[in-house]
């Protein structure tokens, strides 16, 4: 695959038949070669452990290693089996070994410890639905025949408390995202408790990583997307009873696997550029209305931005004003304020907030105080250098004239020096609107994560990332746009 | 108008301002000068309470203004003041300078405070510029722009605080007849400034400030032409002393003519005055008893009037020495004054003038 071409014949038998005996046919051949793991996985560990010459690339999603494999930045790339059969049958040129190591696994769905009595009801539906056969067809249908697979219309309560179901929609054909609603076979074993225990469900969407804890923190009562059951996980929630063993499977591309594992002939018809850019624009953005995904994602992302900005910059005016206090006190608290917040990580703020601090709120409000908080401690320093820049004379001239020092500094002072700041606030601003596509880490469903959403159901990173690239940008320079506008009618 | 008793303002423990008493008659214009550093503008600055005093008090139209019930905004409105370093709002063209006040602090409208600013403008030299920034303007521009801003709000006195003094000397002059046409209009000003003739011509008293007092007031003509006190007379005739100390006969003759030419050198004497102050020197010399204790030497060199005088104290309780008989000095020195200070016997020796 990375061999260079042959230049001269007798090179060439000797690269083929290197070839040759380089295409994967089994698992073993990954050896000394790069394997796609979803990262922290029972695949992750299990493979490390056993195969300490598989150089491993870790990675969040499946449909990530999905790419980096078409990239051929890796030889293989091992998943669950439901994942799998679904993501090879929507990508080209790819196929599945036949074999791997790693034992199989149970999934379960998650509780949190408090929660035996919701685990125990959840257990008797599992039960139950075992034993009519329904569970094995609900799976069947959903692997089998997922592309056609529809979610059933039952009739789901409103009334009752909610319970709330912390879940990733980035996964085929476990949770996913189909003509805007959620749909897999987790969310329907989901909707079939909902009526089972006659609750209504509240979807709570975060980030796989964030599924499990939330369970503990509080943010959600359950939660589902395929989890697998290991001792490790078990020590800090509740499991319910398996519902499914999954096995783990490795896909690798067609060209390097050997001809024996590699079944039927799937050539496909050869659009042209403008053709596959034509149809990959339509799949990722038309089909099921998938621009309605981005649209909602933007909305939410200029909506925490525009709060975030606002707030940030008047507790930015406030903790300017401490900082610049004659009172040593006053000024210090300032001081070790900016401090904090410029040296943590904003991802590692967002987290703490949602996670520790504020875990009985919901993340969006959060997020935007959070994001307030940390743009509050740049802009405090843009607004105390830009005023201390402002000559001294200046104030004195305008006090001698007669204005209190209160109408001086907004006469005299602050026209001068927010022409002076604007320029650096606005890179700041922009800097907090980029930021905001971390919220995606605590389930807030902005832009970022709708192509995430999108590219979990398509695979094609190329247009979800250019609209999401391009969105920014227009974003960016709207808050800009205004930003001068109102700088000029300011000064 | 203004009465000032016992002024006192320290920074830390640095006391500038020791005990001030001035009181300012409606339509005075008040010279302030000094050697740097003895707190004329903080004096200045006091008076409108941009500095606040730490003691004594100011009573403006008999009102006490440091018990601090006075509205202390309110009275600057009334009391103007221009800086050395013109502070004109710098986010503002020249008209928007001379308008912001009126507008904001008078309620005025815009077209009054506009029309006013212009009619100021013209009388400072200004109108053709009213619509420029101000670092669009030349030093003497800006302060002249200044001065209008002040007068918009139509003040009862107008506190100068070194005008001139950061402008090039070619823009001094525009500055200063500005101020001089007020002066003529009656306007009562305080003023702070180096210029000795701009204050003599312009001011109804003087005011020379030192060691954190006032030293001496007075007419023009009593400041500049009489002055009462030795500092003031230093300052007004700008006198550089030399000062050499002989501890013995052995006195170090090296050091002396390095520091003597230095002197010269800084003050610019000339090669004749040089020559004439050496050979008085050297005869003074030689008929003094060195041997006797410390004796002092001092040259006196006045930049105003050009004027050079010697004075020598003798050693205590050395006897007189005829310094009048000796002949170089009888040629070259127009007179010879001979009196006593404390126990020690002084020679007073004022050079002949070039062009006598």
């Amino acid at each position: 695959m990375l061999a260079a071409a042959p230049i001269l014949g007798s090179e060439a038998i000797v690269e083929s038949t290197q070839q040759a005996s380089s295409k994967i046919s089994c698992f073993e051949d990954l050896r000394g070669r790069v394997l796609a793991v979803p990262s922290s996985t029972v695949q992750d560990i299990y493979v490390e452990e056993h195969y300490p010459d598989i150089k491993l690339d870790r990675f969040d999603t499946e449909a990530d290693m999905m790419l980096s494999l078409q990239q051929e930045k890796c030889d293989g790339a091992i998943m669950d089996d439901v994942i799998c059969y679904a993501l090879v049958r929507k990508t080209q040129g790819v196929t599945i070994l036949p074999d791997s190591p790693v034992p199989p696994c149970q999934m379960g769905v998650v509780f949190g410890k408090h929660n035996q009595e919701l685990c125990n009801q959840f257990n008797a539906f599992i039960r139950q639905l075992k034993a009519s056969g329904e569970l094995q067809t609900i799976m069947e249908r959903w692997i089998k025949h997922f592309d056609t697979a529809e979610m059933p219309n039952l009739p789901l309560p409103t009334q009752g408390e909610p319970i709330r179901v912390a879940m990733e929609p980035c996964t085929e054909p476990i949770v996913f995202i189909k003509n805007e609603k959620i749909a897999g076979f987790d969310a329907e074993l989901i909707q079939r408790f909902s009526v089972y225990i006659n609750r209504p469900v509240e979807i709570v969407e975060m980030e796989y990583d964030s599924l499990i804890a939330s369970t503990t923190t509080g943010k959600a009562d359950m939660a589902a997307s395929g989890i697998l059951i290991t001792d490790e996980r078990a020590e800090s929630v509740l499991f319910s009873e398996p519902y499914y063993d999954s096995h783990s499977r490795v896909a690798v591309l067609t060209k390097n696997a050997h001809p024996s594992i590699v079944s039927g002939n799937e050539g496909e018809q050869n659009l042209g550029i403008w053709g596959t850019v034509v149809r990959s624009f339509y799949r990722n953005i038309i089909e099921e209305r998938r621009y309605m995904l981005l649209w909602d994602g933007l909305k939410v992302t200029l909506h925490i931005s525009f709060f975030s900005a606002l707030l940030g910059t008047i507790l930015g005016a406030c903790i300017c004003y401490l900082r610049m206090s004659k009172n040593r006190v006053l000024s210090n608290i300032a001081k070790v304020y900016i401090d904090i917040m410029r040296g943590t990580p904003i991802l590692v703020l967002l987290m703490m907030m949602c996670y520790v601090a504020f875990t009985k709120f919901d993340n969006t409000p959060v997020a935007i105080i959070t994001f307030a908080m940390n743009f509050a401690a740049y802009v405090s320093e843009m607004f105390r250098t830009s005023i201390s820049s402002i000559d001294k004379g200046q104030t004195e001239a305008g006090i001698a004239l007669g204005f209190t020092p209160v109408r001086t500094f907004c006469y005299i002072v602050l026209p001068q020096a927010i022409r002076r700041v604007l320029p650096v606030y606005k890179g700041e601003l922009i800097s907090l609107i980029k930021n905001t596509s971390i919220v995606g880490y605590v389930a807030v469903a902005d832009l970022t994560r709708a192509s995430y959403i999108i590219r979990g159901r398509t695979f094609d990173p190329f247009f979800p990332l250019l609209m999401v690239a391009l969105m920014y940008f227009l974003i960016a320079w709207l808050f800009t746009y205004v930003l001068d506008r109102i700088g000029n009618k300011v000064c | 108008m203004i009465q000032i008793k016992h002024l006192q303002k320290k920074f830390g423990n640095l006391e500038v301002l020791r005990d001030v008493n001035l009181n300012i008659k409606c339509g005075e214009v008040i010279s302030i000068i000094g050697p740097s550093g003895t707190g004329k503008s903080t004096f200045l600055r006091c008076l409108n309470l941009l500095e606040q005093p730490t003691g004594g008090s100011i009573v403006i139209d008999g009102e006490e203004v440091l018990n601090g019930r006075v509205n202390v905004s309110k009275l600057r409105q009334k009391m103007g003041m221009v800086f050395q370093s013109f502070n004109l709002f710098n986010h503002l063209s020249v008209l928007e300078n001379v308008c912001i006040g009126p507008m904001k602090l008078l309620g005025k409208s815009r077209e009054e405070a506009e029309s006013k600013a212009r009619e100021l403008l013209k009388m400072v030299g200004m109108a053709e510029k009213a619509s420029a920034m101000p670092d669009e303007l030349s030093g003497g521009q800006k302060q002249r722009a200044a001065i209008a801003r002040c007068l918009s709000m139509d003040p009862e006195i107008i506190l100068f605080d070194e005008p001139t003094s950061a402008l090039d000397p070619t823009m001094v002059s525009e500055v200063l007849s500005v101020i001089r046409a007020l002066a003529r209009q009656g306007m009562t000003m305080a003023i702070v400034t180096h210029e000795m003739s701009f204050a003599r011509d312009v001011s109804t008293r003087v005011v020379y400030m030192d060691e954190g007092i006032i030293y001496e007031i007075g007419t023009s003509e009593e400041i500049f032409e009489h002055p009462k006190r030795e500092r003031t007379r230093v300052f007004v005739n700008r006198i550089r002393d030399f000062h050499f100390a002989f501890h013995s006969p052995d006195y170090d003759r090296f050091l002396l003519k390095s520091e003597w030419q230095a002197y010269c050198n800084k003050y610019f004497l000339t090669r004749e005055s040089m020559r004439k102050a050496q050979l008085i020197g050297n005869a003074l010399f030689r008929m003094m008893p060195l041997d006797k204790g410390t004796l002092d030497f001092y040259f006196r060199y006045s930049e105003h009037t050009r004027e050079m005088s010697m004075e020598v104290l003798l050693p205590i309780g050395a006897s007189p020495v005829n310094v009048e008989g000796n002949t170089v000095i009888h040629e070259l020195c127009s007179k010879v004054e001979c009196n006593h200070e404390a126990d020690r016997v002084k020679y007073r020796l004022c050079m002949r003038h070039k062009n006598r």
